[in-house]
């Protein structure tokens, strides 16, 4: 291993994933074997938390001002992954709590910031008390309201289909106080330490995957709420929603990250075991393309985490549609991954138990559900459609690539902290996208090999591509309706494709030569294969397996031999 | 839908009751619970569902496949579990049916007519779908075959009385090595062998799947199924049967996923305004109606093959079991997305079931054949294509309107492991010629039939070309074969009767084979969602009677 370009992140997600132990280990409360049996007993993970508290979890949930490590936003999501890769449903609830502090973190008190640094430091939950039962989506026509008294708030409402609700010591609560688009306010709430009828947990809801989790409802009846309890002004409580889940949504790659890891790595071992017509079935292309084919869609999934990761603190302009285009495609891949992964396993994707305890099986539910986590599909899908009329005609913009570059730089400066961001509504034109162009030049002017010929010709493809979804957008945008139809959500979905091919492309160029990088990641097969995958899916015809799968494959061998992450971020 | 099937559907009733057999409350109870879905298998026996387990020659019921997989598919709207373990019997026993002997026939009839189930063993822990890697042995001896190894992810070997097991005759070789058994495990020395524990399962977790292992168990000669060294053949055989009638299980859980999602979409209010008035939501919800219309066509244009054009059958039945599966999970898929979290819940809107039949249907692409395994046997079967000279009318009886009367399509002698020719795909270019003279210049219906002839074109040019099977080529030709197929068998449905199907429909129902990932004109799905809905109005729910009244696409 090469040392550490920057020590935090990856030193701190390796010393969690050694603290975790041997996944395989059946007695481990870290390993697959607890983790299914617990889901099959609808069990909460109670102790694996635990032991993730101990080693000293909390203290990376904190910012600097409580005394705590959290700097970076990218430093959250390989923590997230490091503990999806083991059960999802303990990152789940710890990124609940995350989720519900993030707000506290960004416009609360200090008396707010210093109570929710110490219910993180007990290793107590907290809630993220936003959705209802009939409205979804729908966050202003929430029904739970804040009545003003003299003597301060009373909150009274139904909150449902909520992360933690039977166990949390404290939730932040988005309740209606007036109208529109000011109808909102945050408050950030403790369960009152007697049972006296004011916050009621509803029972827990049965769920088809993380069937640990404490999903339910928590009924508040009069609950007393004071001044100081409000996060931000009265009626902002829209405006921090926002700005939350444009951080939110990108940490929730982290999950699916995590969860494909672990299902690759226990197709890879299954793949190799298995004799089938007298060889192991990773020798028959058919297997080994779809293995290859998961790690590209594993390296996308990372490069435009990475690239998300960062603008939220060096580039908010990007992050209202990186962040949906991350938050739409990220666990999207995974899960189309193990669709093609479960082929592979065949009747073992079916079981809940045998080969690596039956985790994949799991593992395929629990992913599932991340696509449904701060807005679902529809829901991004329908921002990024509503951005790209704009996008479609702000091209240019060349002089901010030795920024983007940046952001995607192995060795990262210190960033602005969450408080110093301006968050914007829209992105007014798309830096990240603009990778392809760059690396296309890149590869044109130094060109020769064959590798770089055919990624020329792929970054090409994607140029054009790009330009004849900007003329369809063009054409359509006027159609009444379009941004909620289908065919716009086609087209978002398509975007969000080559948005992260432009991810891949910087980092690329961030990474390609970097004395601490791996061989792997500085040649440009890893971006060959990451473009092969992407314009396939965009419908470009494609070779059978070629070098760049070839390359992959011995590189996830080694990589698995090591018994490491694939993730390359940690691997440097 | 047959009137039999009809007749099931109405007397199991309204499945939203609160409670009972077949309601989908008692489904996700079941399955919560990983029980055999006892109340639910007894009311099927009580109105006399096993006798459609056993051919007519042998005292049951059993004459038309057709409305075997309609029976299927309605218990399976219900409850999928319930659907596999009622439908086991004869597709377990289906060696017997195509090779036993009168005796062993009429001993099978009985068993099954009585109520007990039966038994498949051809797995083993390491070989899936490699049978001549078969680790189970049978060593013929002076008292009979002497039997030891394990069979392992078997479907009720706990509770079956009989087993038809595959294994290896150590003294044989090659593809004659295997031979059938039908084992009475009601009479089989305890002692030697031991039933495995139950197997948890991702879906169907009512059903009990498990192995077996023998120790130097002992069966009489007499209990080989056909002749010795015919395991392979048999089994073959029997794969096409069983792998025909699947899909009828997968549309009855689609059936029901789109009915979910349909009545969920037009109670819950979203931005003001009911979830169904968003475009995209009924641009998802037609698109999925289409893919049910269509994996019901190709379904029933490949179960009618069994009957009528058996011949055809290990190619029309690799693309049933490929395809229909495959286009169920998809708009499965793309259902759960509409639902949102409510697809996540194993509660409330419709008692929870949606998210039950997504953990079902994944089933129905893995057993009797995954999707690697009958895309290989279509891979392998293109060299028919190349045969000149074939008469299409053949095929004709497949695609006639209306329910056919049938001989008895299960016996001895009916079916081959490999299709000499394919009557239904080379006559291809008629069938896009008979599509250009129903349209106008210019209209959708011209520009399917022009994307049916390239597709055509282009598998034609690639089955001239050998191609291991295995391969990744192999697998995308066999995709490819699966999909003109099925398009030629919608375009020969449309046509044979095109009285409730607009011609518009049919361009893009052939478009969704042909292009999956593009989407239909705007002015279809709008029509597509305008009759969807109307369906929908008129029977939420099932027992549908108007469906039952006659046929209709779909639901």
């Amino acid at each position: 291993m090469v040392a550490s370009a920057r020590p935090a992140a990856a030193a701190v997600s390796a010393s969690l994933e050694r603290a975790l132990g041997d996944p395989l280990d059946k007695d481990n409360i870290a390993g697959f074997r607890h983790s299914v049996e617990a889901d099959r007993a609808e069990r909460f993970p109670r102790e694996l938390c635990d032991a993730v508290f101990e080693w000293g979890l909390a203290e990376y949930l904190l910012p600097e001002q409580e005394g705590g490590e959290f700097r970076a936003i990218e430093d959250c999501f390989e923590l997230a992954r490091v503990l999806s890769r083991r059960d999802l449903t303990a990152a789940v609830a710890i990124g609940a709590t995350v989720l519900a502090s993030l707000p506290v973190w960004l416009r609360g008190s200090a008396r707010q910031r210093r109570a929710a640094a110490a219910r993180i430091r007990e290793h107590g939950f907290l809630a993220f008390a936003l959705s209802e039962r009939e409205h979804g989506a729908d966050i202003t026509a929430g029904e739970v309201t804040a009545r003003e008294t003299p003597d301060g708030w009373l909150v009274d409402g139904t909150k449902w289909l909520i992360n933690n609700a039977g166990h949390a010591h404290g939730a932040t609560v988005a309740a209606r106080t007036g109208d529109g688009i000011r109808a909102l306010t945050l408050f950030s709430l403790s369960r009152p330490s007697a049972d006296d009828g004011r916050w009621t947990p509803l029972p827990k809801i049965r769920t088809h995957g993380l069937r640990g989790s404490a999903f339910g409802g928590i009924t508040f009846t009069g609950l007393p709420a004071a001044d100081a309890d409000i996060i931000g002004r009265p009626g902002q409580g829209l405006a921090i929603l926002m700005e939350t889940l444009q951080i939110t949504r990108v940490l929730v790659g982290g999950f699916a990250l995590g969860a494909l890891d672990t299902c690759l790595h226990a197709v890879l071992a299954f793949a190799r075991e298995r004799t089938l017509y007298g060889r192991p079935i990773l020798a028959l292309d058919a297997v080994a393309v779809r293995l290859a084919d998961a790690y590209a869609d594993l390296l996308i999934g990372e490069a435009l985490g990475l690239g998300a990761c960062r603008a939220v603190q060096a580039a908010p302009d990007q992050l209202p549609l990186t962040s949906a285009c991350a938050k739409y495609l990220v666990p999207q891949l995974a899960a189309e991954s193990m669709d093609s992964l479960a082929v592979v396993l065949g009747a073992r994707s079916y079981l809940a138990e045998e080969h690596w305890h039956g985790i994949f099986e799991k593992m395929r539910r629990d992913c599932a559900v991340t696509g449904l986590f701060d807005g679902s599909a529809p829901v991004n899908l329908n921002i990024i459609a509503e951005q790209l009329p704009g996008l479609a005609s702000a091209r240019d913009g060349a002089d901010r690539d030795a920024e983007l570059l940046e952001i995607f730089t192995p060795e990262p400066p210190p960033a602005a902290w969450l408080t110093e961001i301006e968050f914007e509504l829209a992105t007014d034109a798309d830096g990240i996208l603009r990778g392809v162009s760059a690396a296309r030049r890149v590869v044109g002017a130094e060109g020769g090999t064959e590798c770089d010929e055919a990624l020329g010709e792929l970054l090409r493809w994607c140029e054009a591509e790009t330009a004849r979804l900007d003329a369809e957008v063009a054409e359509e945008r006027g159609r009444p309706g379009w941004p909620r139809s289908g065919a716009a959500y086609d087209l978002a979905a398509r975007y969000s494709l080559l948005h992260a091919a432009g991810a891949c492309a910087w980092k690329w160029l961030a990474w390609r030569g970097h004395p601490s990088a791996g061989e792997f990641l500085t040649g440009g097969t890893w971006l060959r294969l990451c473009l092969v995958r992407i314009t396939e899916r965009l419908g470009r015809p494609r070779d059978d397996l070629d070098a760049s799968h070839h390359a992959a494959l011995r590189h996830l061998e080694q990589v698995h031999d090591e018994h490491q992450f694939f993730a390359d971020i940690t691997r440097r | 839908m047959s009137t039999v099937a009809a007749e099931l559907d109405l007397a199991l009733g309204d499945p939203l009751r609160p409670s009972g057999p077949l309601t989908f409350a008692q489904a996700v109870a079941d399955d919560q619970d990983e029980q055999v879905p006892e109340l639910s298998l007894r009311a099927l026996r009580d109105w006399g569902y096993q006798r459609y387990q056993v051919p007519e020659s042998v005292g049951g019921r059993l004459s038309s496949l057709e409305e075997l997989m309609s029976l299927g598919r309605v218990v399976a709207r219900r409850d999928p579990a319930v659907a596999v373990i009622a439908n086991s019997a004869l597709a377990a026993a289906m060696p017997v049916w195509l090779a036993g002997d009168a005796e062993q026939r009429k001993a099978v009839a009985d068993s099954v007519l009585g109520g007990r189930r039966v038994a498949l063993g051809l797995t083993e822990p390491d070989h899936g779908a490699d049978l001549l890697a078969s680790e189970v042995t049978g060593s013929l001896e002076s008292e009979g075959y002497r039997l030891n190894g394990t069979k392992w992810l078997i479907n009720n070997v706990r509770p079956a009385q009989y087993l038809c097991l595959l294994l290896r005759e150590p003294e044989r070789e090659g593809l004659r090595s295997l031979s059938l058994l039908l084992v009475d495990l009601d009479t089989l020395d305890p002692a030697t062998y031991e039933l495995l524990p139950r197997i948890h399962t991702h879906g169907v977790r009512g059903a009990d799947i498990a192995g077996i292992t023998f120790r130097n168990a002992l069966v009489p000669a007499s209990a080989r199924i056909g002749r010795p060294g015919r395991g392979l053949e048999i089994t073959a055989q029997s794969l096409l049967v069983t792998r025909t009638l699947i899909p009828g299980l997968s549309l009855g859980a689609l059936d029901t996923g789109l009915r979910c999602t349909a009545d969920f979409v037009r109670r819950r209010h979203l931005y003001g305004k009911a979830v169904e008035e968003i475009p995209y939501v009924q641009d998802e919800l037609a698109a999925v109606f289409l893919d049910a219309m269509v994996a019901e066509a190709v379904s029933r244009s490949c179960v009618r093959i069994l009957h009528f054009l058996p011949e055809l059958s290990p190619v029309s039945s690799a693309v049933a079991k490929y395809l229909v599966p495959h286009m169920a999970e998809k708009a499965m898929g793309r259902l759960a997305r509409v639902l949102g979290a409510r697809y996540f819940l194993r509660e409330g809107h419709w008692s929870g079931i949606f998210e039950k039949l997504l953990r079902d249907v994944r089933l129905f692409g893995l057993f009797d054949g995954s999707e690697p395994v009958v895309l290989s046997a279509l891979a392998a079967q293109v060299s028919c294509l190349a045969e000149r000279d074939v008469d299409p009318r053949r095929a004709d009886d497949v695609f006639r309107p209306g329910h056919a009367t049938v001989g008895n399509a299960i016996a001895p002698g009916v079916f081959d492991a490999v299709a000499d020719d394919d009557p239904v795909t080379t006559d291809l270019l008629a069938v896009c010629d008979a599509l250009d003279e129903r349209s106008r210049r210019g209209d959708a219906l011209r520009d399917a039939a022009g994307a049916l002839r390239e597709a055509g074109a282009d598998l034609f040019e690639g089955a001239q070309r050998s191609v291991d099977p295995r391969s990744q080529a192999g697998q995308r030709l066999g995709e490819r074969y699966a999909r003109v197929f099925a398009a030629v068998c919608w375009a020969k449905s449309w046509l044979a009767d095109s009285a409730r199907v607009p011609p518009e429909w049919a361009a893009a129902g052939l478009l969704a084979l042909l292009r999956p990932h593009v989407r239909m004109p705007q002015p279809v799905s709008a029509a597509l969602f305008g009759e969807l809905t109307r369906q929908f109005s008129h029977q939420p729910s099932f027992p549908s009677p108007r469906v039952a009244a006659k046929e209709t696409p779909a639901w």
